[in-house]
Formats: C-alpha cells, structure tokens, sequence
C-alpha cells in the first residue's frame, strides 16, 4: 500500500493515521450533537474512537467498492460500445 | 450441586439492573426497576422469544414478586438452570470460538429488534446441550446509535485470548484465569507476533485499539466523547460483521500434543480396551448416578459410555488438543450430555474475583454424584508425588462413588514414568492403594482387566451424613 502525493512517498500506515485524525475531527463535530447514556461497564473512549475509525473505513470501503463497481461498469459498457462501433465499421 | 440455600450469588454484582439469588435452594433473578424498560422492550418487540427460538437465550418463568430481596424489584424470575456452570479458562479452543460467534450472532439479533447487548462477558456464555447459550437476561438495553458498549469487552473476553490461542500458544487461555476482565488489549498486542498486524481485522481491534486505549486513557475530553460519540446501526453492524470474519478466521488444530494421540500409542490391547469399556458401563449401571465428572477423560471414549445413558458428564482433561477433540466429537455427534474442559486436577481451577466468589472452584463446584478416575492414579501418585492417603481424601470431597482404575507398577505406562526418575514409592501396590482408600470409601466391587495388570473399583463414600 504506497501512494505517492506532492512528490511524497506515503506508506498504508500514513493513510491510516490521517484517518484517524479525521475520525477525531468527526467525534469532536458530533459533541454538540448526541446526549449523554447510562451503562454500568466502561466503555473506555479509546474503544469508542476505535470503532468509529473501523466505522468510517468500513464505509470508505464500501463506497470505493460501489464507485470501482460503477466504474467497472461503465468501463465496461464504454468497451462494449466500442467494439460494437468497431464491429458497425467493419460492416 | 449442593449450595447455601438462601444466599446471593456473588458473581452477579456488576450489573445494577438485577442479581440473582438463592432461596430454599432455587435460583432466581431478581429485575430492578432501573431496567423495567428495557425488560418490556426485550418481551415486546419479540427479541426474547426469537432468541429462545433459536436457542441463544436460557428461558425462565415468573417467580412470585413476594420473593423479591429488596424494595426496588420490578420482577422476580426463575431461570433455566445449567448443570455444571463453567469458565473461558477452562474451554479448549473451539468452544470459545463458538462462545465468541453465539456472543456476535446475539448481538445481531438484536440490532435487527433496535436493542444491544450491554455487555459481552464469556462468563455470560454457558454451555447447554452441547452448545453455547447466553444465560443473562439482563444484557440487553435499547440501541441508541452510540458505540457499542462491550466491544472493549468482547475484544478482552474473546478476540484476543483466541488470537492468541491461535497465533502464539494455545496455553495462553490461561490468561484468563489472572484477568477477570479477559486479557488486556495491550498485553495481548505485545504477545502476538508481528504478521498479525497484516490481519487488517486484528490490526485494528487488537493492535490499534490498544494504542487508542493508551492514547486516551489520560486524556480529559475522554468522558465529553464517550457520551457524545454516535454509531449509526449498518456502521454497527459493519464493526459486528468484521469481528466475526476475525473470530472465523482463528483456527487451531489439536495435534502434537501428550494425550491427543494417547490411545494409539498404549499397549493397551483391542481386547482389553473393549472389556474396560464394559466394565466401566457395568459399574456405572451399579451406581446409577445423576451426573459424573470423568477425571483424565482425555478424548471422552469413556465419558460417552456415561452420556449415551443420558447422564450429564464433564470429561475434564489437562490437554487442550485432546479437549478440542472431545468437543468437535460433541459437536459432531450432537452429543447433549458430555461437556468436555481443560483442567489440570493437580492444580485445578480455583475461586476467584471479589472475596474469591466470584469464580467457584472446582470443588466449590462439586459434589458430583459419581467421579470416574480411568487410568489417572498413576500420574497423581507417580507423576506428582501424591500419597495415596491424599488422593482418597480428595475423591471422598468431590464424589459420593467412585469408579477408579489400579495401575500397578509393573503396567508399562508406570513403568514409563519410573524410567526417568528414583522409585520412591514403596506403598504404591494395589493392597496400599485398597488400605488408603478404603478410610474414606467402602468397596463395592472390583473388576480386573483381561489382557493387562489393572483393576476397576466402584467404590462408595464412607461420609454419607454430608450428602443424603
């Protein structure tokens, strides 16, 4: 997992730490948001951040899966046209 | 099993919704008020009938509300009771696997009823008929689109202690025995190896969860996100989905061991395997007991001769492969009467958590009607450097009869741990084995084996003020 952006090499792990940061961003924006419940056990927040990152990359992961499935697709269609059009030439 | 008659159940503290309790004997669930909601949403919506559908629930009656021990009862039930109650420390592999997956299914369930499990503790699993069921009524409370509650304590009860079963060492479950809670996240990200980091599914509920408790553990906006976080339920549902592929993707495979492959390598005839098992099914008949513990069951061969009579039977063994193997055999056969656990009778489970009540030993657990001790003698007296005087005392605490096998010195298997070692067991024959035990328990009938040197005893306690 290596991207490069702006000249930069990134590693997997860099993508993961910039969602995480992100994540963070998110809990923060819901703060005004959501109220307080009552549970016996600790939920412990780290817990709770972790499962909104897993959250959030989940759903990062399947909004890639449809996109790639749309563009796959179109991808498709546009090569199917293609070679119709090229089949209607060679008429 | 015997218990106080009227006394609460210690291990049942940490929930304010309710706590069970003994009266006259019977067990009962007292629900608090505090939870009145959440109990007539578990009824109404028709989660509870769908669990006990699908055998995930333990069923209850209604108890009579005068019964109630303190003055914020809501109800009073009485719930299906388990025969022998057991701990994740003492399950092979499989079945905390298979914990772990009825643990997920539950709580998907309940999702699809828009409630969620509170709290997800092994201890709450139990196994009956073979297969593992929630026996806490009370772990349920209405989704609210937060984060889940108990996934800290899923990944401590279950995904880490397996993952490191599987990955490290399968003697690892033993970690529970120490940690109450399940094995702390940190402890166990330290313990795996590092390939477990490109398990994009352990990699995040293991290792960076761990970090992210570190991360947090000291930080002050930590109690402003807990309340405030929200969790749509499909990303619930996501979060659920990807701990089950985790806990499916665990495996380990019972080989290598001790004891799994035992009965390959006695010298044990065919002829003389064949007579023990009828004597032992003979003996059995004599003693008619209501349930047996088979001490050293190994693989479960002769607790199955106690099972196919409808006799609920623990066939405990020290080796997790061949406790794994007794389990899938359960499973295979769907055998509703052996429940097969890890247990190092020399050094057995003891009581732990708050006051040490919270977790019974193995001989609070205990009496069992009849014991069955098949060819284990000579590893507690040999092997361990029991006397024979403690050994009978032991059996005389935890069963009212007994079915045991002499392994005399000149049987290889003896002679296989003697090899090693200076024969400092004078009184181990089988006149000072029927002189010791026959302090604590009357002989009924022996039985020697065709084709080897050992004898079967059914033997009866000689203490029988303390359990008629």
């Amino acid at each position: 997992m290596v991207s490069v952006t702006n000249g930069q090499i990134h590693s997997g792990w860099y993508k993961i730490i910039r969602m995480f940061a992100k994540t963070l961003l998110v809990v923060t924006l819901y703060l005004t948001l959501a109220k307080g419940a009552y549970a016996y056990l600790d939920p412990g927040t780290g817990s709770y951040v972790v499962q909104i990152l897993i959250a959030t990359l989940a759903g990062g992961a399947y909004v890639f899966a449809m996109s790639w499935s749309k563009i796959k697709t179109f991808l498709s269609k546009l090569a199917s046209k293609i070679s119709k059009s090229k089949d209607g030439k060679g008429k | 099993m015997e218990r106080e008659s009227n006394r609460t159940e210690k291990s049942s503290f940490r929930d304010p919704s309710g706590f069970l309790f003994f009266q006259d004997g019977v067990l009962y669930r007292q629900i608090n008020q505090s939870y009145q909601e959440d109990f007539d949403l578990l009824k109404k919506s028709g989660l509870f009938k769908r669990l006990i559908k699908e055998k995930l629930l333990t069923t209850h009656r209604e108890a009579d509300p005068k019964l109630a021990r303190t003055k914020d009862a809501y109800r009073i039930i009485q719930p299906e009771r388990i025969s022998f109650i057991s701990y994740p420390y003492e399950w092979s592999f499989s079945q905390l696997k298979d914990a772990a997956l009825a643990t997920l299914k539950i709580q998907k369930i309940a999702l699809e009823y828009e409630m969620i499990l509170k709290d997800a503790s092994a201890y709450n699993i139990q196994f009956l008929e073979g297969k593992p069921i929630l026996i806490d009524t009370l772990s349920f409370e209405k989704f609210q689109e937060k984060p889940w509650v108990a996934y800290k304590q899923f990944c401590q009860h279950f995904l880490a202690p397996l993952a490191l079963m599987s990955y490290t060492d399968i003697r690892l479950n033993q970690l529970l025995r120490i940690h109450i809670d399940g094995v702390p996240l940190d402890l166990a990200a330290k313990l795996l190896p590092q390939k477990t980091k490109f398990n994009p599914q352990l990699l995040l509920n293991i290792h960076l969860h761990a970090k992210s408790q570190t991360y947090f553990s000291d930080k002050p906006q930590s109690s402003r996100i807990e309340k405030q976080a929200k969790l749509g339920k499909n990303r619930l549902v996501s979060i659920v989905n990807g701990l089950e592929s985790a806990i499916r993707g665990l495996n380990w495979q019972p080989k290598g061991t001790e004891w799994a492959d035992y009965y390959h390598k006695t010298n044990y005839s065919k002829k003389a395997f064949k007579e023990k098992a009828v004597i032992v099914e003979r003996l059995l008949k004599k003693a008619k007991p209501n349930n047996v513990w088979d001490l050293g069951g190994n693989t479960g061969e002769f607790s199955r001769i106690a099972s196919d009579k409808k006799i609920p039977t623990v066939s405990f063994d020290i080796d997790p492969a061949a406790v794994e193997i007794n389990y899938r055999l359960v499973k295979e056969r769907d055998d509703k009467y052996i429940l097969p656990l890890v247990l190092d009778l020399t050094n057995p489970s003891p009581a732990t958590g708050w006051e040490n009540k919270e977790r019974e030993s193995l001989i609070d657990r205990g009496p069992v009607d009849t014991v069955m001790a098949l060819a284990l003698i000579h590893h507690l007296a040999i092997s361990n450097n029991l006397p024979l005087a403690m050994i009978a005392k032991f059996f005389r605490r935890v069963c009212k009869s007994l079915i045991i096998e002499f392994v005399p010195k000149e049987d290889s298997q003896v002679q296989r741990l003697l090899a090693t070692r200076e024969d400092i067991f004078p009184n181990y024959n089988q006149d000072g084995f029927e002189k010791e035990f026959q302090k604590e328990f009357q002989i009924i009938t022996k039985e020697g084996i065709r084709g080897s040197k050992r004898t079967i005893y059914l033997m009866k306690s000689n203490r029988k003020e303390k359990f008629n």
